[in-house]
């Protein structure tokens, strides 16, 4: 039996998991919040009375997926392209067992996809309107079940289980594109890791560090627990090289397993890379069990920055592709579960087409669906409100306006429609680019422009309110103006077109204007 | 009172930037009398506070000269602010939370308008006070106490005292921290609109003057309100984008739009940051969480250094606690707070993609494609894609919101207002400088005692707007200086290079003189102008020491200089 075969067949899935970090990341009021996601045993112990039944299917899927997965070339989708193929979800009518229950109201609002409808959530759907509950499981947190990333997870987890069973160190590198579930992945899998073993968690993001000390105080913050607060907040001002020599302490000689998630390690990268070698040398120390889990976007770090890691253990390196087509169908099915018949097949086809195209980032395609939902409940809305749910509701449209809003240029996507002293100058510009002139400065610019609207019997502004309408133009994302420094005179600014002579005519609008200030300058 | 005291607050003119009425530097003044400035910013933009600044350190003056006999209850601060205010914006510190809440929520919209207001029209008017009023303001002179004084920009508050037992861990010094003024609402309505003469078409026309609506800006107001709400509702987290040319009313709107939703009874907490008015731009962080701490319980944290604000928020918003509001965050400017690495920003669009943070981000920005151009990647995917631009308002949309604000009074020309919105139309399209055209013609037509605007006073204020500093400097340049300024075009024109040696200018000069029938100044003389010139930045003069070989250039456009110069023989 596979790895998360176990998981599957202990029930440990969907809504108590859920429930279960619930409880976990939930502080009382009056608590301060443990910044450690360590396990805490005592959380765990009413797992063990819930009874699920599983799907006699998704067994099969997965042990069908892993087996892929075997041979990591091939490329492996998710098993759940349909809307039935809801693999690991709990059977909806059997409601999980009292306790579980008792837990709901406090959870009621914030219930998400996967929690059991139960009878409780029936009455609640009648208040809450489809929108609501789509947009809900629409929104960007961590889900309960990542779609789409079965062959990473398992890979994962596998890995890390088997590193933690022979109580070894371990380091790991997973590259991929932003919104490609990097994250998510990680925590996704320390959540299943954490019902086999017990092992110390800190999660980092690098993002938020300025200094080489502030990383060492964030990770040994990360891994403390309530307990031990008082020492950190000792050793807050304490220098670099101590706080370092902590943190390599407290790797080296650990009885338990340790996992260190450092995100956004890119930001670790210095002149000499100190930082960064030394993290992936914690993993190296004697008798370390510590196992590292680096996350950035570009695919070589490891190699580019890192060469002598080659020499001794290089990281693990788990790659993550941006998401296909039918992987973004699968994510933006299972989330829009409830709300089915908001966002039909085609529409959603459509979103997943063009996410993938460009760039699969998922984010975009859950941010086109919310912005799709928003315009159909704007709809209802100015409907009056009157039909209820029983308006009919084709979502593709809306999903292909949001997607011509989201993707068409700047320009179209705003409307904006210049006033005209603008367009002039816009125009005079284009003018002089057609005449060779790549990169007028100000003033060669303001000259073509005087004459333009001397042809054009305009009265000009004078050529500070049009360097200012430069500027403006710059903010369109039309023009360039490059800024002299202070030594240089006001009169080096020059300024380029930063789109192409389209674009600039479309902006236009006005191709009589153009002709006629192209006249005069040509 | 102090005679001395009382001259100086009736002087109408003002003093110019961060100096006081005597001159000096406003901040060396304040440390002459060895008071520290409550916080950083005010040292930075004294200019912003205009009037008030005038006031306050005309008040340190003075305040030694007035004798003990005079203190009262009232503590310096209301005392300087209640100049300024109206009474019936006035609120006490014993009130209730809610309405504390309330008070604050306006102060954060109009506090800053406030600041504009005196900046932008330093009219003669405002400056003068009412014998009235002057006399309220000024008679009860508070004890000169410097520590009160620093308190000068808060309101008296009733957790002064927690906030002094805070004290001794205030010596941990960290950055310090830029606070919000807690300045009293200041709130000019649109109240008198029966009144239809000039002068209260005036002080309508105020473009901090909060109007209760937004003509011609329903559709982005729906839909920013529409975007607030429903992510407020479905408890999920999202951030927007707006973007906009300056005066399309963004700020505005989104402030209309939270003002709508505390009406309609949805609760949440508004934070709002500017990233202009940070010093540095990790201070946004101890500006958010100083405002959440604040807004919610007595716990006052005075001072918390960004990074360990920084921390503290992102901890608050990676754990889940149903107890705390949903958060709005109206981050203004946000393009300032794009830092090399661009981290904060990442940190707070982060925080809109956790499903626990339950906040709804609105960024504000001039570019219309930040995010596309400068934001990367991993921020701008958390960004997400909802867009919405403010387009420059057209002229139609302009002179209906024009009329909107005159209340259709028979003082103004009809022509008149369509000259203005049909100029600022064809220009920028920004309803700021509308108003400013209207306004400061409704000055010129007042000083020259009409009470009806005409035509003919907004062309002219017109002309004046579009005027430059520099071109007026030439113009008032003297003879020789404008023989040497034309003596540097000459030569311009003839080599082509810009920049020439003195003793070809003074060549040239000697040319002009003869030609001008001027007796030409003496070379030393005529290097001492150029210098003179140089320190206006008219004239750049290369570093150097030898009077002869020095370089000179113009400071300015030829076209620019031979425009002045133009001008100013006619």
């Amino acid at each position: 039996m596979t790895f998360i075969e176990n998981f599957e067949a202990t029930g440990l899935v969907g809504d108590d998991v859920k429930a279960l970090r619930r409880r976990k990341m939930s502080p009382t009021p009056k608590e301060t919040p443990s910044r450690s996601l360590r396990p805490r045993i005592k959380a765990k112990s009413p797992q063990k009375t819930l009874n699920f039944t599983v799907k006699k299917r998704s067994n099969a899927i997965t042990s069908k997926a892993v087996n892929e997965d075997k041979c990591p070339m091939t490329c492996v989708r998710s098993p759940l392209k349909s809307p039935n193929a809801v693999a690991f979800r709990p059977v909806p009518d059997t409601a999980p067992c009292g306790r579980t229950k008792e837990r709901q109201p406090a959870l009621k609002s914030r219930q998400r996809l996967f929690a059991s409808p139960s009878a409780e959530q029936d009455s609640e759907k009648s208040k809450e309107t489809v929108e609501l509950r789509a947009k809900r499981s629409l929104g960007m947190g961590l889900p309960d079940q990542l779609v789409g990333r079965d062959r990473e997870i398992t890979l994962l987890t596998e890995s890390v289980d088997a590193l933690m069973r022979d109580e070894a160190p371990g380091t790991f590198y997973l590259a991929g594109q932003p919104g490609t579930g990097k994250t998510a992945t990680v925590r996704h899998s320390i959540r299943l890791l954490k019902k086999k073993h017990k092992f110390d968690y800190g999660f980092v993001n690098c993002m938020s560090i300025r200094t080489p000390a502030d990383i060492y105080r964030l990770v040994l913050e990360s891994l403390m627990g309530d307990d031990e607060k008082v020492e950190v907040a000792r050793t807050r001002l304490a220098p670099a090289d101590q706080l370092a020599d902590t943190v390599r302490q407290r790797f080296s000689d650990s009885k338990r397993s340790t996992v260190l998630v450092l995100d956004e390690m890119d930001q670790l990268a210095s002149r000499n890379h100190q930082v960064l070698y030394m993290a992936f040398g914690w993993a190296a120390l004697k008798s370390s069990r510590l196992i590292l889990i680096g996350i950035a976007n570009s695919l070589d770090l490891t190699e580019r920055l890192l060469p002598k890691l080659k020499l001794a253990d290089p990281p693990r390196l788990i790659q993550f592709r941006p998401y296909s087509k039918d992987d973004v169908i699968a994510i933006l099915r299972h989330r829009l579960f409830e709300a089915d018949n908001l966002l039909d097949n085609a529409a959603v086809e459509l979103c997943a087409r063009k996410v993938s195209a460009l760039t699969g980032d998922i984010r975009k395609a859950l941010d086109i669906c919310q912005m799709a939902i928003d315009k159909i409940q704007r709809r209802k809305d100015s409907n009056g409100g009157g039909g209820g749910e029983s308006v009919p509701v084709a979502g593709f449209k809306d999903v292909l306006d949001t997607v011509k809003d989201v993707y068409g240029s700047v320009m179209t996507r705003a409307s904006v429609t210049l006033p005209l002293q603008q367009k002039l100058l816009l125009a005079s510009c284009l003018a002089l680019y057609r005449t060779g002139v790549k990169s007028p400065t100000l003033v060669q610019l303001y000259r073509a422009y005087k004459k333009a609207c001397d042809a054009l019997h305009v009265p000009p502004v004078q050529d500070h309110e049009a360097a200012s309408n430069c500027q403006l133009l710059e903010a369109c994302g039309l023009l360039l103006v490059s800024k002299p420094t202070r030594k240089q005179s006001t009169s080096i600014a020059t300024v380029q077109l930063l789109v192409d002579e389209r674009s600039v005519m479309n902006a236009l609008n006005d191709n009589t204007l153009f002709a006629s200030v192209l006249s005069t300058v040509g | 009172m102090s005679p001395g005291l009382a001259r100086r607050a009736n002087r109408a003119g003002r003093p110019p930037c961060g100096r006081s009425p005597c001159g000096r530097p406003i901040t060396r003044l304040f440390r002459r009398n060895e008071v520290v400035l409550a916080d950083k910013r005010s040292m930075h933009c004294a200019s912003c506070y205009g009037n008030d600044e005038e006031v306050l350190c005309q008040d340190l003056f003075t305040l030694q000269l007035v004798p003990q006999q005079k203190m009262n209850s009232q503590t310096p601060s209301s005392n300087l602010r209640s100049r300024n205010r109206k009474p019936a914006s006035n609120s006490s510190p014993s009130e209730s939370d809610d309405r504390r809440l309330d008070c604050r929520k306006t102060k954060k919209t109009n506090g800053d308008d406030s600041v504009n207001n005196e900046n932008i029209a330093p009219t003669p008017k405002s400056c003068k006070k009412s014998p009235k009023r002057r006399a309220k303001a000024l008679s009860p002179i508070p004890p000169p106490t410097p520590t009160r004084i620093i308190d000068v920009r808060r309101t008296p508050r009733s957790a002064t005292e927690s906030r002094k037992s805070v004290g001794p861990k205030k010596t941990a010094k960290s950055p310090a921290t830029p606070r919000v003024r807690k300045r009293e609402a200041k709130k000019v309505l649109l109240e008198d609109v029966d009144d239809d003469s000039l002068e209260a078409v005036r002080r309508r026309l105020h473009s901090s003057a909060v109007p209760d609506r937004m003509p011609c800006r329903d559709e982005e107001f729906n839909f920013v309100r529409f975007f607030v709400s429903s992510t407020l509702e479905s408890e999920s987290s999202r951030s927007l984008y707006i973007s906009g040319i300056p005066g399309t009313g963004k700020t505005a709107t989104v402030h209309q739009v939270i003002r709508h939703l505390r009406n309609a009874g949805i609760e949440f907490r508004f934070v709002e940051v500017n990233g202009m008015r940070l010093t540095e731009p990790a201070q946004v962080f101890s500006e958010i969480y100083r405002q959440l701490i604040d807004d919610g319980d007595d716990q006052v944290v005075t001072r918390i250094s960004a990074s360990v604000a920084r921390r503290k928020l992102n901890h608050m918003f990676q754990t889940e606690d149903p107890e705390r509001l949903p958060i709005v965050l109206l981050v203004d400017e946000m393009d300032l707070l794009c830092t090399r690495r661009q981290e904060i920003l990442y940190d707070i669009f982060n925080w809109a993609t956790m499903s626990e943070s339950r906040l709804v981000v609105l960024a504000i920005a001039n570019t219309l494609d930040l995010p596309e151009r400068i934001l990367t990647h991993r921020v701008s995917s958390r960004l997400g894609m909802s867009r919405q631009c403010f387009r420059p308002y057209s002229f139609q949309q302009i002179e209906s919101i024009l009329h909107d604000r005159l209340a259709n009074s028979a003082a103004v020309e009809n022509d008149a207002v369509e000259f203005v919105s049909r100029k600022v139309a064809a220009v920028t399209g920004d309803l700021r400088t509308a108003l400013d055209i209207v306004r400061r013609s409704i000055e010129m037509a007042l000083d020259t005692g009409k009470d009806v605007l005409t035509l003919k006073h907004v062309q002219s204020a017109v002309k004046e707007l579009a005027s430059r500093a520099p071109v007026e400097m030439i113009k008032s340049c003297s003879t020789q200086s404008k023989l040497l300024l034309r003596a540097i075009i000459a030569e311009y024109e003839r080599t082509g290079h810009d920049e020439m040696p003195f003793a070809a200018v003074i060549g040239r000069y000697k040319e002009l003189c003869a030609i001008d029938n001027v007796r030409p100044l003496p070379t030393s003389g005529a290097y001492d102008c150029c210098m003179r010139l140089a320190s206006s930045r008219l004239l750049v003069a290369a570093p150097g020491k030898c009077c002869w070989t020095r370089k000179f250039r113009l400071g300015l456009p030829v076209e620019d200089v031979n425009f002045a110069l133009f001008h100013a023989t006619q």
